[in-house]
């Protein structure tokens, strides 16, 4: 069956009767007398009794000029095939792969019965209809093509799990509206139980929640920490947040261990849908892989657990050049997991391979070469090459402004003096260079980042200021290093959630790095180049990664957590947008709409041809 | 004829330069003569023997004798070796009438030159040649019925006659070429040489011929076609009028179409060319396009009548 877009448009046909009459009232025919027209008549009467096509053609132009007009009225009528056939029709299936979906129903899960969901769509697609499946977590993943097969569909199905992760459908949804951009019926399949942070409206799109959540009892831990009090090593805090979902009072025991050592224990008591936060602190030096966990009778056993690491960090290495800095290398050493070398002054030609062999390379007060790719902090010290240049020395300046960057987070520079500063220059055209404290004459700290390169830049000497005597020194320290190199510092980010990529930093003097997840599982690559996203992390647990030295062996941590409020409150429930009218698998077959216009005007370009080659043709044999 | 040239300028069809035989081309047509295979029977003896078998002297076959043969004709040297009664049959040596009938109708008018015009030149010619040999010469029009003739003439001096009479000769209304021919054959009672000059695009021919052929006429069928009507430089949405009966033909001429023509026109030719030959008539085509001296000197010579 066929229906028009622009129906309006076969008025064009009325154009057929006009063409007729002007075919009818052409200009008379010439009259030419001749000594006989027997002979014309039987050529005329000779050709007609050859094939139907010479026939045809005596009248080609009055033909093909209505043939062109009902084919140029069809296509401003925008014909469309109707057609009750899969074919065309593309299906994407996103499965909610999140934390909440690993709640229980009975003696399954959402997940489980979503998938159950999932194999019926599959099952009742029609003849020639493909469909392609995604998952969706913390991030969409694509786990197959537009499949048609489905048998193939059923294998994807079966290897799919849920996660640890907290759900952001959103990213997946418009990943799959766009699969189905410019195909013409196609249709996207939300599974999911709604329980995630994101609030989907795609308006009219062609997208239909299939919901699998029934009302669910969960407890689950929301924070959990372990970190040494600032300024006192041997000592650390415990932090733990739980919550109830349910709508009743419960005691729950909470347990926290190292390295399978119990740390402490306590019963929580928690009002309905309440909270306990709980700061224990512990002493001694501790380190090693520490875990949190509840004994919740609840349907979500995802977030009874979290885990944490004690130092046990990635060793950052510290080039420390300089004549001498008590307070500098004081207060680099004592940053945890920082590995600090000295030296007084640096062979130029060594600088591309230090720079890789250490996380920071320091010049205080020393003659700097051209950089190369590193991080480097630089103390009363200004190598060649850089957007900024030495411009003369200022004294006493007095610090004027500060900015808002990350670098000065919690660092307090009043009172702060300083005896002498470097007048620098930034050229007009310096790109990356941001400004960190300055005085009324010049900046007197600077961060420039330019690709590999990352500097932080201080530009008076640390001897002849109060600033090392400052309880804003160390914090501004710590900060320079979390940015300066933020894959191996390992400083505030051993805590990961889980989906997320993790960023593993790159050694190029190590000969293989080995990921090991929580479930045990070694997973081998290279660790030179650039920083490895390792992207493994939907399970919740301790991961562990090897870089291996001709020296030995280095170990580090991190803790990969759930540990997200609204994916464990999975009873609250996003309310799912109405579906659209038609639902492809259960009437089966569809209507499915072929636009016919492109169609229409390729045989309107090829009558064209034709009349052409027609007319060369009766041209040539003249 | 006047001076070195004769100027023959029929009034309706025939080009400015009118009908123009030159010295050099009378002289050319003075060397030709008019033979014919066939004995004509005539009533004075001319210069030519013809074959039908009569009076002669000279002996061209022998049959046996039958009751009323004339015993003088009997061949006593066949009796005396053989003892069976054989008479010597003579070929008669008669005068030649020849006999040159052009078409008048109005499809004769068509082309440039005018087939007509072409047509009255050439009976002119022959009659020149004829008249030259002591032939005896009669002319005769026809188109839809004989319209006019000239009885057989014998004498260089009737030139003028006859160039009067193809002057006097106009192309116009149909043709119906076998009543024409069977008229005429009913009053040439004198078998001769007929030379039928035409197109010969109509119906009938066959009959007309068959008619001529069955007077004992030797006959020459010279069929004059314009070039326009070889290869018609016809195109487009045309209103074809058919000059002798005045019906339309609406055709839109194409390349096809103009090859289906020419198709027609060859299947057309061939057939009557057939039919000539197998009736024993000679037959020739003669395109306008050709040089009319050419047509004479050149591709009459090749046939059998003239030399």
């Amino acid at each position: 069956m066929i229906q028009f877009g622009q129906p309006w448009a076969l008025l064009a046909l009325v154009s057929i009767p006009a063409i007729v009459l002007l075919y009818v009232l052409r200009p008379a025919r010439r009259r030419v007398v001749l000594s006989s027209v027997s002979l014309w008549r039987e050529a005329l009467n000779a050709r007609q009794r050859g094939f139907g096509l010479q026939r045809l053609l005596r009248d080609l132009s009055l033909l093909l000029l209505l043939v062109l007009a009902v084919l140029l009225s069809l296509t401003l009528a925008d014909p469309r095939w109707v057609t009750q056939a899969g074919h065309g029709e593309d299906l994407v299936l996103v499965l909610d792969v999140s934390a909440s979906m690993r709640t229980r129903i009975g003696a399954a899960t959402r997940f489980e019965a979503a998938r159950r969901e999932a194999r019926t769509l599959i099952n009742g697609m029609a003849e020639g209809r493909r469909m392609l499946i995604l998952t969706s977590g913390r991030s969409a993943v694509l786990r197959s093509t537009f499949e048609s097969d489905k048998q193939r569909l059923h294998d994807v199905l079966a290897a799919i799990e849920p996660g640890d992760e907290a759900g952001r459908p959103r990213e997946a949804l418009e990943l799959a509206l766009s699969l189905l951009r410019n195909r013409d019926g196609g249709r996207v399949y939300f599974l999911s139980d709604g329980a995630y942070d994101a609030s989907l409206d795609f308006g009219p799109a062609p997208l239909e929640h299939l919901r699998f959540a029934t009302p669910a009892r969960n407890v689950a831990i929301t924070r959990f920490d372990l970190r040494p009090e600032p300024g006192a090593p041997e000592r650390f805090q415990a932090l733990l947040t739980v919550r109830n979902y349910t709508a009743e009072s419960l005691s729950v025991p909470a347990r926290v261990s190292l390295e399978g050592q119990v740390l402490f224990e306590r019963e929580l008591e928690l009002a309905p849908r309440g909270r306990e936060t709980v700061v224990v602190s512990l002493s001694g030096r501790l380190q090693g892989r520490a875990r949190a966990r509840i004994e919740a009778a609840d349907d979500l056993a995802a977030d009874d657990e979290a885990f944490a690491v004690l130092g046990a960090r990635a060793t950052v290495r510290v080039l420390l050049l300089t004549p001498g800095n008590f307070y500098l290398e004081s207060v680099l050493r004592a940053l945890p997991g920082v590995v600090v070398e000295t030296a007084e002054a640096l062979d130029p030609e060594r600088l591309p391979a230090l720079a890789r062999a250490h996380d920071l390379v320091v010049f205080d007060r020393v003659q700097a070469p051209r950089l190369t790719r590193g991080n480097y902090l630089l103390v009363d010290a200004l190598p060649p090459g850089l957007p900024f240049t030495n411009a003369g020395v200022l004294v006493r300046p007095q610090i004027a402004g500060r900015s808002d960057s990350a670098l000065l987070r919690h660092v307090d520079l009043t009172g702060v003096s300083i005896d002498a500063a470097r007048q620098v220059a930034i050229a007009a055209e310096a790109r990356g260079v941001h400004r960190l404290f300055w005085s009324h004459e010049s900046d007197l700290a600077l961060v420039y980042l330019d690709g590999d390169v990352r500097v932080v830049y201080l530009g008076f000497d640390l001897l002849r200021s109060s600033f090392p005597l400052q309880a804003a020194f160390p914090l501004f320290l710590h900060e320079a290093l979390a940015w300066l190199s933020p894959h191996a510092t390992g400083i505030a980010r051993t805590q990961w959630p889980a989906g997320e990529p993790y960023p593993v930093p790159a050694r190029e003097e190590a000969a293989r790095l080995i990921v090991r997840t929580p479930d045990g599982e070694g997973l081998i690559f290279d660790p030179s180049g650039q920083p490895l996203w390792f992207d493994q992390t939907s399970r919740a647990g301790i991961y562990g990664y090897t870089f291996e030295y001709p020296f030995g062996n280095v170990d580090a941590y991190f803790a990969v957590n759930l540990t997200d409020e609204r994916e464990s409150d999975v009873n609250a429930l996003r309310a799912a947008p109405a579906p659209p009218a038609e639902r492809a698998l259960g009437a089966e077959l569809r209507d499915a709409r072929i636009a016919l216009w492109p169609l229409a005007t390729w045989v309107a370009l090829g009558l064209l041809l034709l009349e052409w080659a027609v007319w060369l043709g009766r041209r040539g044999h003249g | 004829m006047a001076g070195s040239r004769q100027l023959l300028d029929p009034p309706d069809v025939a080009p400015a330069d009118g009908l123009v035989f030159d010295q050099e081309f009378l002289r050319k047509l003075e060397r030709l003569e008019i033979v014919a295979r066939k004995i004509a029977r005539g009533r004075l003896r001319g210069e030519h023997t013809h074959r039908r078998r009569g009076k002669g002297l000279e002996i061209t076959d022998f049959r046996r004798y039958q009751p009323g043969d004339d015993f003088r004709h009997i061949d006593w040297n066949i009796l005396s070796r053989l003892d069976r009664l054989f008479v010597r049959l003579y070929a008669a040596e008669e005068d030649l009438t020849l006999h040159l009938l052009v078409d008048c109708s109005a499809s004769m008018g068509f082309g440039r030159p005018a087939k007509f015009d072409y047509a009255r030149r050439l009976a002119a010619a022959l009659a020149h040649i004829g008249l030259h040999n002591l032939e005896r010469v009669a002319l005769a029009g026809f188109g839809d019925g004989l319209r006019a003739s000239l009885p057989p003439l014998k004498s260089r001096r009737h030139m003028t006659t006859v160039l009067d009479f193809l002057l006097s000769l106009d192309c116009r209304d149909g043709t119906r070429l076998d009543t024409s021919l069977k008229e005429f054959a009913a009053r040439a009672s004198e078998p001769g040489l007929v030379v039928l000059i035409s197109d010969l695009l109509t119906a009938g021919t066959r009959r007309g011929l068959a008619a001529l052929r069955g007077r004992g006429h030797a006959v020459v069928a010279i069929q004059v076609l314009s070039e326009e009507e070889i290869d018609p430089p016809l195109d487009g949405a045309l209103r074809l009028v058919d000059a002798e009966d005045g019906r339309e033909l609406r055709v839109t001429v194409d390349a096809p179409l103009r090859a289906a023509y020419r198709a027609a026109l060859g299947a057309r030719l061939e057939a009557l060319e057939t039919h000539c030959r197998q009736s024993g008539i000679e037959y020739l085509r003669a395109s306008t396009a050709v040089p009319f001296e050419d047509l004479v000197l050149k591709y009459l010579r090749r046939g059998t009548y003239l030399r």
